[in-house]
């Protein structure tokens, strides 16, 4: 290559290089002029009326981390104000459009917000009612959302919720997030987080979110859960109903199931693990569904005096009895709902996919499907172990 | 500036990793999603059966290529076609090149602009890999083969790991035994498909590298293999995490897989930015194989303008073409027209060639056909 | 399979080699030699007297005038004296022989003849019969021994060779194994590894390089083992190198490289003698420049730069598991600060909550930004590493000590860094001391900031862009026909047993296939008695 020619090639590269250099850092932001959101409450206003339409008003408050409160006592000498600061602001913005809302928010933080760390999704109990598919489409369009931040329904006035203290967390969002968490995976609770709502409303399916509600001296509980159908809240579940409901829908995980042992007396078992089976069977028209039920359990407690567990007819009758009574709950549970609500919250869906006849009957008429269900259980109830005593105080120490 | 490296020199291995690091590129993030429309519960059906549609359309090439095993598909094109619709062809090669790289690059700046960097300016983010995709093709094939072959076996465990993860949270009562509507959803979604495969008839132009020719068929079609099984592998991810209903509303249905992976706790938030880290060498490889192709095809049809000249006028022609499309959506009907040119060249292109080969070698032009054994 | 296959260069870069001539490195013209010693002492005074080291000897033997010339700063007078002087003196001159005094008068035979078989007790005598042979042997140590009435002289090798002890290897310390290390002079090293590899196949080849320094190299190869290409490929490029001088082993890796714009080195510097042996038996080529006390072993492999002396002194088991670390911490060693620039700055959702919040409050009360901050305390290393070297040893580790705790402390609670920050940076600086070869750390150095760069512009995807330029670059390389990439590419199997991972050495039998050496598998003789054409 002569000299004039890679001179000409260089130096147009170089100025390539520059051109990269000089321009560039478009997304580069300080970590502090980042607003990390981590929790979102929704509730709705009365509506608005604009050029003869109604838009429905929404009240968005915004939990935005201060990290100075939150992580203060790292790396600094600034020990003592650290407890005074707080560790979260919210941020209260009305606006018909959740995007506009957060966009808003620029306008009253100092910092830009980035939605990547939220971990909770409030949503109040009027707008439950009314429907949440412009909450949901919003949430689902955004990039920076991920698809398991907690969804529940929060009973009672949203700015409560935001400002309940916790130990272990810095901010209320995360605490109530984590309850969730916790609850999700020891009660029997449904999985109320974005993908599931998102998988259920995709497939026309009902879903089923956690229900919190404060108490008087503001402290959270989470025991109840709430049935959405058509993205609407229609009803709540208690706790034995929902655990009934779980164990139909094979999401089995630890839980605690009660019965009556005599006069009065409890008796509970811990759930280690299980699988429920569908038998469906198109019986003159009708489906009859039946649900096998295997459950594997741990004997907690026994408050009956005078029974011992050392020998295996012992064992034996305990399953037999409690197997029955938790069939008897079964199917009360399932018609109950079944007749109250209409709607497969049973996730017979997806089960029923490789009996063809079935699954069109249920895609193509949900309704006529459900009332016509028959529903019938069995139970093997099976305790794996009793603990470290055999036999509890005899009938004669009774105090 | 001076020719390049003395001839390359391609090994079985080589080519395997070629063919897999070529196939493997922008199309997974979005196959799911089409293969669903149709086929629903079955689409990991119909990506293997558009496997082993690839693998046949691969014999067909190898054996138009046995035919000639020196020379690449422009220099027998116009032996076969004659000078006028040969070259014609070669220019329908290098074209079809240029416009894939175009796609495929658009596609994953995309991508990244949605996921990652919601700010930059699509220019930049396909310029700085523009820059990095003419630094190895300066010199010749050797250096791209050697970056396939020594960066895509460790990408390619991370990612399957990665994937695998997703399936943690899997529910298996969304699959469902075949065959239950039917095979003709499964056929019907057989031509999207197939788009995903398209990347093995590079072996048209490589041939003549290749060290050991008679392995050349089977270690392709290892590589087709292998894909088929990573394309049902996310398939089946897509079906069984997500569902057929969300698949199908998503733009990037395999990025919406990555969303839900939660190994522990708020530990990593948005896993799908893994992926795109462990995609885009996939993606790059892709595009610097296609890119080099288009300049080598160019290349060898007017040889008078050497290969560095013709990087050099395609690389700005790369990046200017790219940004002509409005946004994606536009960008997929690109994508479909290069498709369909894909698949002519893969499938009616070799019978075309055969049945004229034939031809010829009635009329007497060429030598009688070599039996099975020879090796050249 | 075809050596020819393989031989991968560009074809321009060879052309300029071929291009280039056999460089001449004398500048003394070719003229014969006076008779007349008045003559040739005038020629000699001329050329060398001013320096005051030259000196001349006169004296008589067999009645004829007789001169030595040499360099007091190179020539070891004690034995000058005896090996040259005293015999002179006595035997030829002032009491010769019979015997001697007849043979003398021999007139077929030359009297330097004569001098030089019977008289000279020396071992190491050439005969010059021109100007330039002979003022280089002086230059070189050698004593020049001229007589009345013959144009040709002698030169006795009487040098006094200063070299240092054998010592410790700097840079390549060995816990467990042998700790000798090559010195300056080249009889010594080419001693050293002679003294390791006692095969009859072992050549050493010398070429002369450098106008001014005349400098000699050697090429160390096993015929029977060394590919022959490689060999004659070494032998042309040194002839061709046009130089004053060679200074260190790093120009002359320059010369000999193929492309001498990569950040890698394309050829490996070893200071020990038994990892040149070793390295030698594999079936590379070794050369060795007098006056630098590295050997440079061509062709060489990334991989192969990742290896330490201590993986063949321990047990395999640890030596895997620690090549595994190794190769880790060199990575960490480039990437650290690039990734956590753009995973602090651009991609915050990719750190766990809980730390985001606390790195957050940790850095509210920093004034500077991110880049800044990095950047600063990169450079404050590089710093501190530049110091370091100059510093005596004594006051080296306090100063090292200081710097690092007190400084880093200090600056965090001023708040002029944040604290994840320091540990980033020192974890960087820690990671890059593994490097086996100085030079690769040296490499790693400037790669830190290169992605630091990449990673400050585009963020996560800036940096996955620098990573895979650096790969490309790595892949266009080619060390003497050797891919830099191999054995990951072309993919050998059977080479990783060495380079990835340490098997036991029972089992290592062949040696690294890219070498392309003339006996693959290890243990094998060719018998020397043979008439062998292939040994060229």
């Amino acid at each position: 290559m002569t000299k004039r020619r890679r001179n000409w090639f260089a130096a147009v590269t170089v100025i390539l290089l520059i051109g990269l250099l000089l321009a560039g850092c478009w997304d580069y932001r300080e970590l502090e002029k980042r607003a990390v959101i981590v929790g979102i409450g929704v509730d709705e206003l009365p509506p608005l009326t604009e050029k003869g339409k109604q838009l429905r008003m929404y009240q968005i408050l915004v939990q935005v981390v201060e990290p100075a409160g939150a992580g203060g006592n790292l790396g600094s000498s600034g020990g003592t104000e650290a407890t005074s600061r707080k560790a979260y602001t919210n941020i209260v913005v009305t606006s018909p459009s959740f995007a506009n809302a957060i966009e808003r928010t620029v306008a009253l933080s100092d910092r830009i917000p980035n939605m990547a760390h939220l971990q909770l999704i409030g949503v109040g109990e009027t707008m439950a009612k009314n429907g949440i598919n412009e909450l949901y489409d919003f949430l689902t369009r955004l990039p920076q959302m991920r698809r398991h931040t907690e969804i529940v329904v929060l009973d009672g006035p949203i700015s409560r919720f935001f400002t309940t203290q916790s130990i272990s967390q810095p901010t209320p969002a995360l605490h109530i997030s984590e309850m969730a968490a916790n609850v999700q995976q020891t009660l029997v609770m449904p999985d109320s987080n974005l993908g599931e709502v998102s998988k259920s409303v995709r497939g026309k399916m009902p879903f089923i979110l956690i229900k919190a509600s404060l108490d008087d001296s503001n402290k959270i509980s989470m025991r109840h859960a709430a049935v959405f159908t058509d993205q609407k809240m229609v009803g709540t579940l208690t706790t034995d109903e929902m655990q009934l409901l779980s164990l139909l829908r094979n999401e089995i995980e630890r839980g605690l199931l009660s019965f009556p042992c005599s006069a009065g007396k409890r008796t509970s078992f811990q759930i280690l693990g299980g699988r429920s089976k569908l038998e469906p069977v198109m019986k003159n028209g009708r489906p009859h569904l039946t649900f096998e039920l295997f459950l594997e359990t741990e004997l907690i407690e026994y408050q009956c005096l005078g029974a011992s567990f050392d020998k295996q007819e012992q064992i034996r009758k305990a399953e037999r009895l409690y197997g029955a009574e938790l069939k008897k709950r079964l199917i009360t549970t399932a018609n109950k709902l079944k007749d109250k609500y209409k709607v497969d919250v049973f996730r017979l869906t997806t089960r029923l996919k490789n009996y063809p006849d079935l699954y069109k009957a249920i895609r193509n008429d949900p309704k006529t499907f459900i009332e016509q269900m028959v529903v019938d259980v069995n139970v093997k109830l099976r305790i794996r172990t009793i603990g470290s005593s055999l036999e509890t105080p005899s009938l004669q120490e009774k105090p | 500036m001076q020719g390049l490296e003395q001839r390359p020199a391609i090994s079985p291995t080589q080519l395997f990793m070629l063919a897999f690091g070529l196939i493997v590129g922008v199309g997974f993030l979005i196959m799911p999603r089409g293969a669903m429309e149709k086929a629903r519960e079955d689409a990991w059906l119909t990506v293997i059966l558009a496997g082993l549609c690839a693998i046949l359309s691969l014999w067909l090439i190898t054996r138009v290529a046995r035919m000639f095993p020196h020379d690449t598909v422009f220099d027998y094109n116009t032996k076969l076609f004659g000078s006028i619709i040969g070259s014609l062809f070669n220019i329908l090669w290098g074209l079809y090149f240029l416009f894939f790289t175009v796609t495929g690059i658009r596609v994953m700046a995309e991508v990244v602009r949605d996921e990652m960097l919601p700010f930059t300016p699509v220019e930049a983010i396909i310029g700085a890999m523009l820059l990095v995709i003419i630094y190895p093709a300066w010199n010749g094939l050797m250096p791209i083969i050697r970056m396939f072959e020594s960066g895509l076996p460790f990408t390619l465990l991370l990612i399957v790991m990665f994937f695998l993860l997703a399936y943690l949270h899997a529910d298996w009562a969304e699959l469902r035994i075949p065959f239950q509507e039917g095979v003709t959803p499964i056929i019907s979604a057989l031509p999207q498909t197939i788009y995903s495969y398209l990347g093995f008839e590079v072996l048209f132009l490589y041939y003549p590298f290749v060290t050991h020719k008679d392995k050349a068929f089977a270690s392709t079609s290892f590589a087709i293999v292998a894909v088929g099984l990573f394309y049902a592998f996310l398939v089946l991810g897509t079906l069984v995490t997500l569902g057929p209903d969300v698949t199908m509303s998503q733009t990037f249905p395999v990025v919406t897989m990555a969303k839900t992976i939660e190994v522990v706790r708020q530990f990593v938030e948005r896993a799908e930015l893994l992926l795109i880290i462990l995609w885009l060498p996939l993606a790059y490889t892709t595009h610097l194989g296609f890119f080099f192709s288009s300049a080598f095809s160019f290349h060898r049809t007017y040889p008078r303008l050497k290969l560095r000249w013709w990087m050099v006028i395609l690389l700005p022609l790369v990046f200017i073409l790219s940004l002509i499309p409005d946004n994606f959506i536009d960008m997929q009907t690109w994508s479909d027209k290069v498709g369909l040119v894909g698949l002519f060249l893969t499938i009616p292109y070799p019978l075309i060639m055969l049945v004229c080969i034939a031809v010829r070698r009635r009329l007497g032009h060429f030598p009688p056909p070599r039996k099975d054994g020879d090796v050249t | 399979m075809k050596f020819n296959l393989f031989w991968r260069k560009s074809v321009d870069r060879s052309k300029r080699f071929l291009l280039r001539e056999t460089q001449a490195v004398n500048t003394i013209e070719k003229t014969p030699l006076h008779a007349s010693l008045v003559k040739n002492a005038e020629v000699l005074t001329e050329r060398l007297g001013r320096n005051s080291d030259f000196a001349a000897c006169h004296f008589t033997c067999m009645n004829r005038n007789v001169s030595l010339f040499f360099l007091y700063s190179l020539a070891d007078s004690d034995r000058l004296n005896r090996q040259v002087i005293v015999p002179l003196q006595q035997r030829a001159g002032m009491f010769p022989t019979a015997v001697e005094t007849s043979l003398a008068e021999d007139e077929e035979k030359s009297l330097i003849v004569f001098i030089q078989e019977n008289i000279i007790s020396a071992s190491d005598i050439l005969r010059v019969e021109d100007w330039q042979a002979a003022i280089e042997q002086i230059l070189h140590g050698k004593a020049l021994l001229l007589v009345e009435g013959e144009s040709v002289g002698l030169a006795v090798g009487v040098k006094k060779e200063y070299s240092r002890n054998i010592e410790q290897p700097e840079t390549e310390q060995s816990v467990i194994g042998p700790k000798d290390s090559f010195v300056e002079t080249l009889n010594t090293n080419i001693g050293l590894v002679r003294q390791r590899l006692r095969d009859p196949y072992l050549r050493v080849e010398s070429v002369v390089v450098g106008k001014r320094t005349k400098q000699e190299t050697a090429i160390m190869y096993l015929a029977d083992v060394a590919n022959p290409q490689i060999v004659e490929e070494v032998r042309r490029r040194l002839s061709c190198i046009e130089t004053d001088s060679l200074i260190g082993q790093m120009q002359l890796l320059e010369y000999l490289e193929d492309n001498s714009f990569s950040l890698f080195p394309l050829m490996r510097p070893t200071e020990r003698p038994d990892v040149t042996c070793s390295y030698l038996i594999e079936g590379n080529v070794a050369v060795m420049v007098e006056g630098t006390s590295h050997a440079l072993i061509l062709p060489i492999t990334f991989f192969q730069m990742l290896e330490t002396v201590d993986d063949y002194y321990t047990s395999w088991q640890y030596a895997t598991l620690i090549r595994i670390v190794r190769m880790v911490a060199l990575f960490l060693s480039i990437t650290t600060p690039g990734l956590y620039l753009s995973l602090v700055a651009y991609n915050p959702e990719l750190i766990p909550t809980r730390l985001l919040i606390s790195m957050d409050a940790a850095r509210v009360k920093v004034a500077f930004p991110f880049l800044l901050e990095i950047f600063v305390m990169e450079l404050m290393i590089e710093i501190l590493r530049e110091a370091g070297v100059k510093l005596p040893k004594p006051v080296g580790q306090a100063v090292s000590i200081i710097g690092g705790l007190v400084i880093g402390e200090a600056a965090v609670n001023a708040n002029l860094v944040s604290p994840v920050t320091v540990v980033i940076v020192a974890l960087t600086a820690i990671s890059s001391f593994t490097s086996p070869v100085y030079y690769l750390g040296i490499t790693h150095r400037i790669l830190r900031f290169f992605l630091l760069i990449c990673s400050s512009l585009l963020g996560t995807y800036g940096f996955i862009l620098g990573l895979l330029f650096i790969h490309a670059h790595v892949a266009r390389l080619v060390s003497f026909g050797v891919p830099y990439l191999a054995p990951l590419s072309p993919l050998r199997l059977r080479d990783w047993t060495d380079m990835l991972i340490r098997i036991p050495m029972k089992k290592l039998h062949t040696r690294p296939a890219f070498l392309k050496t003339r006996k693959p598998k290890k243990g094998e003789n060719t018998p020397m008695m043979r008439p062998d054409k292939r040994n060229t």
